[in-house]
């Protein structure tokens, strides 16, 4: 049996982070932590190796969720869907440069974080 | 100062503040008032808090996605105080949509803290008095639960609505007529004598009573409700004594 994919969710809104949370878990997926800042979210990939990283671009703290990637990226190779607002869609050039898999636009459509995340082998999976 | 020693205007524009800080928490994720509100000593800030949650979800059908998130978040809360208020919140969504917040109810019910059980108990006497057919197939499944609180709870939960609409709960009432634990069958002939009193009821009550098989648990029913009758003399349709006469007329106590 597969195991579940490992996600790490990076959105400041809890609220919207634990809508997050309950679709992942409804198509499958393990949230290993909900965070709402880059600090927190870089410690969260040291300690959970997540499969993927669901990042909000604006985040709390004075780092934004693409500064948190590119410190993520010193160590890390996981796949990241970044999602925003429409006032950050322009960030998406910055965004592309950390490698990400996907950009989404809140609110978020689900089918559309289905595929992404569908993209993704979780570790135990050949 | 607390909420019933504030005026009643004073009260009025607390009960809106309440209401726009909530609104706005839910619009930014950022929960700090909310979880004081839902937190606060003063049970009727509590009450103010999950009322105005339970309006917003009507007003605000944009934020109806957030506000079952809020809830569902606020159950994983240390504090029993913001698990209470968020099943009590849940309560009044669930008077006019039970499904969207039954998972919250399965949760509440097994919650460790008896104040949240009973807010479990209170909301579904507010559900079911509103919505009862979701409220009292979802009370069903746990009519036989093995934990005799769970029992006892459920049958507790389901009387308001059988005081107005006995034969609705009736059915799941007989379910119980074979309970082993004192304190279930206890507050089974509580629970039929709460339904027994007001007009009309009384007659639906006994003509069911009828098909019953544990005869003691009759007995004992038929008991209650004529105590009841005297206990809630200034509420009941028949005087005590109308009550004996019409049991004695119409239930035969040693063939049913």
């Amino acid at each position: 049996m597969l195991n579940k994919k490992k996600v790490l969710v990076v959105e400041d809104d809890i609220i919207l982070a634990m809508i997050d949370k309950l679709y992942l878990q409804k198509i499958g997926c393990e949230v290993v932590g909900m965070v709402t800042n880059a600090t927190d979210a870089v410690k969260a990939v040291h300690e959970q190796s997540p499969d993927l990283i669901l990042m909000d671009i604006r985040i709390d703290g004075d780092r934004d969720g693409i500064m948190a990637m590119e410190e993520i990226r010193l160590f890390s190779q996981v796949p990241v869907i970044y999602f925003s607002g429409n006032s950050e869609v322009h960030m998406r050039q910055r965004a592309l440069e950390t490698g990400m898999l996907g950009f989404l636009v809140k609110p978020l459509d689900l089918d559309a974080l289905k595929i992404l995340v569908d993209l993704i082998p979780s570790k135990n999976q050949n | 100062m607390a909420f019933y020693d504030l005026s009643g205007s004073e009260r009025e524009k607390l009960v809106e503040t309440i209401r726009q800080s909530l609104l706005a928490e839910l619009e930014t994720g950022k929960l700090k008032k909310t979880i004081s509100y839902f937190s606060d000593e003063d049970t009727y800030i509590r009450k103010s808090a999950y009322l105005s949650i339970g309006r917003l979800y009507l007003s605000h059908t944009n934020l109806q996605s957030k506000i079952l998130a809020l809830l569902q978040l606020l159950m994983t809360e240390a504090d029993f105080k913001i698990r209470q208020t968020a099943i009590n919140a849940a309560g009044e969504i669930g008077k006019l949509d039970f499904p969207v917040i039954g998972h919250l109810f399965d949760l509440g019910l097994f919650d460790a803290h008896h104040s949240v059980r009973n807010a479990v108990i209170g909301s579904m006497k507010k559900m079911g008095e509103k919505n009862p057919t979701p409220i009292l197939t979802w009370a069903k499944k746990y009519l036989h639960h093995a934990d005799k609180e769970i029992r006892r709870e459920i049958c507790h939960g389901i009387e308001l609505r059988g005081r107005t609409h006995p034969q609705d709960i009736l059915p799941l009432l007989k379910e119980l007529q074979f309970d082993k634990t004192a304190r279930v069958k206890n507050t089974l002939v509580h629970v039929l004598g709460q339904i027994a009193y007001k007009k009309g009821c009384l007659a639906t009550v006994i003509e069911h009573l009828k098909s019953w098989d544990n005869k003691e648990v009759v007995v004992q029913a038929l008991d209650e409700i004529i105590d009841v009758h005297d206990r809630y003399k200034n509420f009941s349709i028949l005087s005590q004594q109308q009550a004996i006469d019409y049991i004695g007329k119409h239930f035969d106590r040693r063939n049913g």
